[in-house]
């Protein structure tokens, strides 16, 4: 059949005498009957309605499987097997505090591992795990688990630190790398400070303390220390213990309460820190007051309304007041530099 | 570079674009309304189960569904024969001349339906043919419609039967296997 032949032929003849194929092809001329095109949306619906159930277990389980390993890993992060809290800072103080790898200056979460620097007059005072821990610059360490049952401070730099632990299991490890001194703390209240001409000095309230030092000439000095006891080394002597003055015992059962204070949430005055201006308070402590005594007289500073007593840091000194005498206590600014 | 797939908050919209072509591509290759819409429907779950996997390149997906409808009409042709066959042990036998022109009759229908829709076809030429076999229109109403004159009408006819004697001889037919 010639193909212009059957095109004639289809332009000429009705569509009765078409060849069958052709003639059928009209009935192909359809639209989707809307019945079909329901049923069809129909699907679509059902299924997207069995996606979004799957979606939502998917999400669910990933959610599950989530929440687990933040679990695991914050357990293993920070307190496997020791039921230790997390380390959380709880006060910083003056300037240049850093925390590698945290654009925080102040971060409220201190993670293991990382080094902490601490400028010179900075002050750490932190919560780790059952330990309150106060940590003075200059100073750059970093605190880390040691094992199951303790931790460990590696200092890298001059430094002092203070730790109190409850009566029991902790155990606590500083070491200056500095000086290639290792020394073993043991005891529940203790203090421990390096310098940059290498003296040592060791405070221990209770517990006891095992100091082994290896110096860089390999020479090794073991001495065991006991609660009551001050252990002073100079630079290059063997050092000597000796009963821990009543004044030193006293400052640090009162470092030992404000850091329970710290702990609870109350705020605390650091009056052993000199702040010579209204600007060094502001910035030391976050705020600075202007308290109104009733006879007329103010001051400024920074200050703490207790039950029955108004603490207050000035430039000058740190001193209490009745609360009856107090009118007000409202917040300011540090005057200009020249009336500092 | 990974293809855009099809999601399945498209599917409505792809239903209403092209379920009036599948369902005369169908219609055309069983001559069943009812059978056509029951195999649109049975293509489109598995459609939108590939859709549902990801597996859908946006691009070609219109051509996929296509491809999936003539796949469902073969296999229901076969399903036809295997039916035609039963019991068991028992098939009619069928001679070699019949076998061949229903196997034929099939193939003319696809190759005749693919070929009125083939994107190769010039638009003008494809209109006349739809006019005149779809909607059979007389000449003088497709020149009318098209604003072309008879031989040119005649012209293109020719051009689009010619077409289709191509389209025959690539699947290994004849124009004379229409009639």
């Amino acid at each position: 059949m010639n193909s212009d032949d059957l095109a004639d032929r289809l332009l000429e003849e009705p569509h009765e005498k078409w060849p069958p194929h052709l003639r059928s092809l009209r009935e192909t001329n359809v639209r989707l009957p809307e019945t079909t095109r329901a049923l069809l949306k129909r699907e679509v619906k059902k299924a997207k309605a069995a996606q979004a159930r799957r979606t939502w277990l998917v999400r669910s389980a990933a959610l599950l499987l989530l929440g687990c390993g933040v679990a695991i890993g914050s357990w293993m992060y920070f307190g496997r097997g020791t039921g230790m809290e997390s380390v959380a800072v709880l006060h910083a103080r003056g300037g240049g505090i850093q925390i590698a790898g945290s654009p925080e200056r102040s971060p409220k979460v201190l993670p293991l591992g990382q080094s902490i620097v601490l400028g010179p007059g900075s002050s750490l005072l932190l919560a780790f795990g059952p330990l309150s821990i106060e940590a003075r610059g200059p100073a750059n360490f970093r605190i880390e688990r040691k094992d199951a049952s303790g931790f460990s401070f590696a200092a890298q730099s001059p430094s002092a630190f203070v730790a109190f632990a409850p009566p029991g299991d902790p155990h606590v490890a500083i070491e200056w790398q500095f000086s290639a001194t290792r020394i073993e703390l043991t005891g529940t209240m203790l203090s421990a400070s390096s310098t940059s001409d290498r003296r040592l000095k060791v405070s221990i309230l209770e517990g006891a303390v095992n100091l082994e030092e290896t110096r860089s000439d390999g020479s090794a000095i073991s001495r065991k220390l006991s609660a009551g006891q001050a252990f002073e080394r100079p630079a290059d002597g063997p050092g000597h213990a000796y009963s821990l003055p009543p004044k030193e015992r006293d400052h640090l059962q009162k470092l030992q309460q404000r850091l329970q204070d710290l702990r609870a949430g109350k705020p605390v005055i650091d009056a052993e820190v000199r702040l010579e201006s209204e600007r060094a308070i502001a910035a030391h402590y976050g705020a600075l007051h202007l308290v109104t005594l009733k006879d007329g007289r103010d001051y400024r500073g920074y200050a703490i309304r207790g039950e029955r007593q108004v603490t207050l840091h000035t430039p000058s000194s740190v001193f209490v007041l009745d609360s009856g005498s107090v009118s007000s206590i409202t917040p300011t600014k540090p005057e200009t530099e020249s009336e500092e | 570079m990974s293809a855009q797939k099809v999601s399945l908050d498209e599917l409505d919209e792809l239903i209403d674009r092209v379920g009036d072509e599948l369902f005369a591509y169908l219609t055309a290759l069983t001559r069943d309304p009812e059978r056509a819409a029951d195999l649109l429907q049975s293509v489109f779950v598995r459609f939108i189960e590939q859709v549902g996997r990801g597996r859908i390149e946006r691009r070609t997906a219109e051509h996929y569904l296509k491809r999936m409808c003539r796949n469902a009409f073969i296999d229901l042709t076969r399903a036809d024969k295997r039916t035609a066959a039963l019991p068991e042990g028992f098939e009619i036998p069928e001679p070699e001349r019949e076998k061949k022109i229903r196997a034929d009759s099939h193939r003319v229908r696809i190759v005749l339906t693919e070929a009125l829709s083939d994107p190769e076809l010039e638009p003008v030429v494809q209109t006349v043919l739809r006019l005149r076999l779809l909607e059979e229109l007389d000449v003088g109403s497709i020149c009318e419609q098209t604003g072309s004159s008879r031989s040119t009408v005649q012209r293109l006819m020719r051009k689009g039967v010619a077409f289709l004697a191509e389209r025959f001889r690539e699947a290994d037919l004849t124009l004379a296997d229409i009639e």
